[in-house]
C-alpha cells in the first residue's frame, strides 16, 4: 500500500514539474506554432543560473524559504531575459517564413545554448546545493511526505495560480488568446502582436525556469544537457494535452509523469526514455491533436 | 544502355579521378573523399523527401542506422561469402541493407505521413530515438558498444583499398543521383511536387497522396540504408549514438544548405558539410578550446534567417552554368 | 440521359440539416446551374458531389454507377473533375507542368520507365506534352507555358484550373462559384469560354453559383437551393419567375421580380 501512495506522490510531483516546462512549449505554439526547442536549453540555462547566484550568495548555509525564492528569482529572470533575446534575435526575422527554416533555426539556438553551455559551465556535472531541508512531515505506515516534495507542489499550484491569474484576468492574457485563435484578426483589432509574443516568451520561460530550480532541488546534478531529456518528455506531454490547450498540458504533464513513476517501478528503468517516444507516436497516431485539442479540417 | 551513355562515361571518368586521387592525397584527404560521396547520398535522398515532397523528416540517420547495422550484422555472420565474391558480396549486402531500411520506411511513413510539418518532423525524430534505445539494448547487436571491426573493402591487384572503395561509392552514388534524378523529371517529380503544393488539390486530379507520400519515404529510406551500408565498411566502427539526433540535423541541414529540391546543391553542402569541421579543426590550435559545434549552430541560425533558400534554391547546377554562359554572351 | 442522379441527399452537422433531402437529375451534355443565396448550402452540396463530404442520407450515382462511397480521389478516375472556388492551382510550378500533372491518371509507366528511360516513358510524357500544349494553346495560355502559376492574372488562372480539369477527358466537370472575385467583362469571358469548353468537348458541365445573372445566360437548367432545401428546378425563364425563387433572394416583403 506504501508503495502506491508513494509512488503516487513521486510521480505528482515529478508530472508537475514537466507542466511547469510544458506550459511554456504549449504557450509558444498558441502564439506561433512553432515547436520551441530551444525551450529545454531555457531551462538548462535557468538552473545555472540559480546555481551560481547560490553560489555567490552562499545560499546553502541558510537554507530556507528566502534562500529558495532568491534562487528562483534568479533563475526565473535568467530565462526571461534568455527567452525574449531568443525570440528576438532568432524567432522574429523568421516570422512568415517556411516551417522548415523555423524549425531548423530553434534547433540550430537550441544546440547554440547547449554547446556554449559545455563551454561556458564545463561538461561535468555540478551539484545543485539544497536550497530547503528535506524532512519527513507525514511517516505514517501508508505515506511518508517529505518537506521537499511540498515544496515541489506549493510552488508548482503557486505558479500555476499566478499563470492562470495572468491568462484570464488580465488584458495581457486576453490579446494572448486572442493571437491563439487568429494572428491576423487579432492584430486588425489592434491587438500588439510583438509585445504579446514577447510576454508569452517572458512567462514561458520563466515557467520553466521555476522548473528548474525545482528538478535542482530534486536531482541535484545539473549539467548542460540537463534539458534535452527532460524537455522532450514535457514536449510529450504538451502534446499529450492537445498542443496549443494550457490545461491539458498540465494534465498530460501529470499523466506523464505518473506512468513514467509507475513504468520504472513495475515494469524496466531501460524504458524509462522509450516509453516518452512510444507514447508521442502512440498519440500522434492515434489521435494526433491531443487529449483536449481541436480538430482542425481543412476548408475546401 | 544507350540511355546511359553520359552516366557510365562519368563513371569512367570517376575511376581514373580515382586512381589520381589514390597517388597524390593521403588517406586522410581519401576518407573524406569517400565520405563527401556517401553523405551525398544521405542528402540527395532526404531532399526526395524533404525537398520535391515538402514532407519533413528528422529521422533519416534512423534508416541510415538499420543499413549500417544490417550491412555491418551480414558482413559479420558471413565472412566467407564476402572473401569469395569480393565486391559483389559487398553489393549484395548493401542492397539489403536499403532493403530492409526501406522497409522500415514504409512502417515509418504510412501510419505517420497523415501529420503535417512539425507533427512529422517530431515523429521521424521519434522513430529514430526509438531505434537508438532498442540498439542500446541488443546485445547481439552490441548494445552500446556497437559493431566494430567491420570488414572494409578489398583489394584488388595493384589498386589500393582506397580506390576499390572509391569505385564502389562512386558506383552508388551515381546510381542515386541517376535514379533520383530522372524519376524527379516526369510523372512522379511532378506527384512528388503536388503533393508539397497543395494535397487537396492533387486528390481532386485523382492522385492518391498518401501512397505518393509513403513511395517517396520508401525510396529515401533505400538510400539511406545503402548511404548506412557504405559508412560501417568505410569507418569500420558504428554505435547507436552515431546515427543519433545530431547526424540526422546535419543531413536536414545539408539539404537546406544546399537547396531544397536541387539534387547538386545536396552534393555541394554535404562536400562543405563534411570539410567544413575538418578545417576549423586546426581553428582549434589557435583558440585552444573547441568552438565548432558553437560555429556550427550559430551559422545555421544566421543561414536560415538570410539564405533561406540554400546555396542553389531549387534549381540545379546545370542552370547556372547555363544562365553564366549567357551573360557572357 | 441522366449522367448525375442524385437521390435525396443529405448532409446533418449536429442538429444542422446542411443539405435537406435534394434530388436531381443531370443529363449528358447539359449545362447545370445551381443556384441559392448564401448559406444555401450550395458548397456543402458541391462536397457531396465530390467526395469530401459523405452524406448521412441518400445515394449519388454516375454514369449508371453509385458513387455514394466513392473516395474523392477516385471520382476523378471515373470521369468527375473540379474546379475550387478559391483557386488551387501547384503555385510553384510552371503553368506547363500544372497541366501535365492533370494528366497523370492517363499515364501508366512505372518508376523503372523513368530511370531507363524507357520508350514507354519517352511516348506517354510526350502524349501529356502534346494533349497540354494543345489544351493552353486553345486557351491562349501557350506563350506562359513556363510561367510559375502564380504570376498568371487572376483570370488566366481561373483559366487554367479549368485546363487541369480537361486534361484527363472527363464527363463532368463541377464549376465552383468560377466568377467570384471577377468583373463584369471578365465574367463575360468567362461564359463564352464555359460555353466552347462543353461544346468543344462534349461534356455535362455543373456550375455552382450565387450570381444569378452569370446563370441565367448560360444554363439551360437550373435549381436553386435555399436553407439547404431544393425549392425550384427548371429553364431559366421559369426559374426567374418562380415566386419562392424570388422570396428567397429578395426576401419575403418584394414582390417585383427578379431582373437578369
Amino acid at each position: 500500500m506504501q508503495d502506491i501512495t508513494q509512488h503516487l506522490i513521486n510521480g505528482l510531483s515529478l508530472g508537475s514539474i514537466y507542466a511547469l516546462i510544458a506550459l511554456g512549449y504549449t504557450m509558444v505554439y498558441g502564439v506561433l506554432q512553432l515547436i520551441n526547442f530551444a525551450h529545454s536549453d531555457i531551462y538548462m540555462m535557468g538552473a545555472f543560473a540559480s546555481y551560481y547566484v547560490s553560489r555567490w550568495f552562499h545560499l546553502e548555509d541558510n537554507p530556507g524559504i528566502a534562500s529558495l525564492s532568491l534562487a528562483l528569482i534568479a533563475s526565473m529572470t535568467a530565462c526571461a531575459l534568455l527567452g525574449v533575446a531568443i525570440e528576438r534575435l532568432a524567432y522574429r526575422p523568421l516570422r512568415g517564413a517556411p516551417k522548415l527554416n523555423i524549425l531548423i533555426t530553434a534547433i540550430g539556438v537550441s544546440l547554440f545554448l547547449e554547446f556554449s553551455g559545455q563551454l561556458i559551465f564545463g561538461a561535468d556535472p555540478k551539484v545543485f546545493p539544497s536550497l530547503i531541508e528535506d524532512v519527513p512531515l507525514i511517516d505514517t505506515e501508508f505515506v511518508v511526505l517529505k518537506s521537499l516534495e511540498v515544496t515541489v507542489f506549493v510552488i508548482t499550484l503557486l505558479a500555476l495560480g499566478i499563470l492562470h491569474y495572468l491568462v484570464y484576468k488580465t488584458k495581457f492574457g486576453k490579446s494572448m488568446r486572442a493571437i491563439s485563435h487568429n494572428m491576423t484578426t487579432a492584430s486588425i483589432l489592434g491587438i500588439n502582436v510583438n509585445k504579446v509574443i514577447v510576454i508569452t516568451f517572458m512567462v514561458g520561460s520563466a515557467l520553466a525556469g521555476v522548473g528548474s530550480v525545482l528538478v535542482g532541488l530534486k536531482y541535484p546534478k545539473i549539467e548542460p544537457l540537463m534539458g534535452v531529456m527532460i524537455g522532450l518528455k514535457a514536449f510529450v506531454a504538451a502534446v499529450l494535452g492537445g498542443i496549443g490547450n494550457m490545461t491539458g498540458a498540465v494534465i498530460g504533464a501529470l499523466l506523464m509523469g505518473l506512468s513514467e513513476e509507475f513504468v520504472v517501478a513495475y515494469l524496466s528503468s531501460t524504458l524509462r526514455d522509450a516509453l516518452a517516444f512510444g507514447l508521442l507516436i502512440g498519440i500522434l497516431i492515434w489521435k494526433p491533436s491531443g487529449l483536449f485539442g481541436k480538430n482542425s479540417i481543412e476548408k475546401v | 544502355m544507350k540511355n546511359f551513355k553520359l552516366p557510365l562515361l562519368t563513371y569512367i571518368v570517376l575511376l581514373v579521378l580515382g586512381l589520381i586521387l589514390q597517388f597524390s592525397f593521403n588517406a586522410y584527404i581519401q576518407i573524406l573523399i569517400l565520405q563527401i560521396l556517401m553523405y551525398s547520398i544521405a542528402s540527395m535522398s532526404l531532399n526526395l523527401v524533404n525537398g520535391f515532397t515538402g514532407q519533413f523528416s528528422l529521422g533519416h540517420a534512423g534508416f541510415m542506422a538499420v543499413g549500417a547495422y544490417t550491412s555491418a550484422f551480414l558482413s559479420q555472420t558471413f565472412p566467407a561469402f564476402l572473401e569469395t565474391t569480393h565486391l559483389f558480396g559487398f553489393f549484395i549486402f548493401s542492397l539489403i541493407a536499403g532493403l530492409i531500411a526501406s522497409f522500415f520506411g514504409y512502417l515509418v511513413g504510412l501510419p505517420s505521413l497523415r501529420l503535417k510539418g512539425d507533427y512529422l518532423a517530431i515523429v521521424t525524430l521519434g522513430f529514430g530515438e526509438i531505434l537508438r534505445v532498442f540498439l542500446l539494448n541488443i546485445e547481439p547487436l552490441g548494445a552500446a558498444r556497437g559493431i566494430s571491426g567491420i570488414i572494409p573493402y578489398p583489394e584488388l591487384g595493384f589498386l589500393d583499398r582506397f580506390w576499390v572503395s572509391f569505385a564502389y561509392v562512386s558506383f552508388w552514388f551515381l546510381v542515386c543521383l541517376v535514379f533520383l534524378w530522372r524519376i524527379t523529371r516526369g510523372r512522379y517529380g511532378r506527384q512528388f511536387m503536388s503533393v508539397r503544393e497543395d494535397e487537396v488539390a492533387a486528390l481532386s486530379l485523382g492522385l492518391s497522396t498518401t501512397q505518393i507520400k509513403v513511395s517517396s519515404f520508401v525510396i529515401a529510406s533505400f538510400f539511406a540504408g545503402v548511404a548506412g551500408s557504405l559508412y560501417a565498411h568505410l569507418i569500420s566502427i558504428i554505435t547507436p549514438t552515431v546515427f543519433g539526433f545530431m547526424m540526422s540535423v546535419n543531413i536536414v541541414v545539408m539539404v537546406v544548405l544546399g537547396g531544397m529540391g536541387s539534387f547538386s546543391g545536396s552534393i555541394i553542402a554535404a562536400a562543405f558539410m563534411t570539410v567544413m569541421p575538418e578545417v576549423l579543426r586546426s581553428l582549434q590550435s589557435v583558440t585552444g578550446i573547441d568552438l565548432r559545434m558553437i560555429l556550427f549552430s550559430l551559422s545555421l541560425i544566421l543561414i536560415m534567417i538570410f539564405k533561406p533558400h540554400g546555396l542553389l534554391g531549387e534549381h540545379e547546377l546545370p542552370y547556372f552554368l547555363k544562365k553564366m554562359r549567357r551573360k557572357k554572351v | 440521359m441522366t449522367l448525375l442522379k442524385a437521390e435525396s441527399l443529405s448532409i446533418q452537422f449536429g442538429g444542422l440539416k446542411a443539405v435537406d433531402k435534394v434530388s436531381l437529375e443531370i443529363e449528358k451534355g447539359q449545362l447545370f446551374g445551381l443556384i441559392g443565396p448564401n448559406g444555401a448550402g450550395k458548397t456543402t452540396f458541391f462536397n457531396l458531389l465530390t467526395g469530401v463530404y459523405k452524406p448521412t442520407e441518400g445515394k449519388l450515382f454516375f454514369d449508371g454507377q453509385e458513387i455514394t462511397n466513392v473516395p474523392t480521389v477516385s471520382r476523378s478516375h471515373l470521369g468527375i473533375r473540379r474546379t475550387f472556388q478559391n483557386i488551387r492551382l501547384f503555385k510553384g510550378l510552371t503553368v506547363l507542368e500544372n497541366a501535365l500533372i492533370a494528366f497523370d491518371q492517363n499515364m501508366s509507366y512505372s518508376l523503372f520507365d523513368s530511370f531507363l528511360k524507357s520508350s514507354k516513358f519517352h511516348l506517354q510524357e510526350k502524349e501529356a506534352y502534346d494533349k497540354a500544349l494543345k489544351l493552353l494553346t486553345l486557351f491562349k495560355l501557350d506563350l506562359n507555358k513556363n510561367d510559375k502559376a502564380s504570376d498568371l492574372s487572376y483570370g488566366a488562372q481561373r483559366k487554367l484550373e479549368i485546363i487541369r480539369t480537361l486534361m484527363s477527358d472527363p464527363q463532368l466537370i463541377l464549376l465552383d462559384e468560377p466568377a467570384a472575385g471577377m468583373n463584369h467583362s471578365e465574367t463575360a469571358q468567362l461564359m463564352d469560354l464555359i460555353k466552347k469548353v462543353r461544346d468543344d468537348f462534349k461534356l455535362t458541365i455543373l456550375l455552382i453559383e450565387h450570381d444569378m445573372k452569370l446563370v441565367m445566360g448560360l444554363c439551360e437548367q437550373i435549381a436553386v437551393l435555399d436553407h439547404g432545401n431544393k425549392i425550384a428546378q427548371g429553364r431559366p425563364d421559369e426559374v426567374s419567375r418562380d415566386p419562392q425563387v424570388i422570396e428567397a433572394y429578395l426576401g419575403p416583403d418584394l414582390d417585383s421580380g427578379v431582373t437578369t
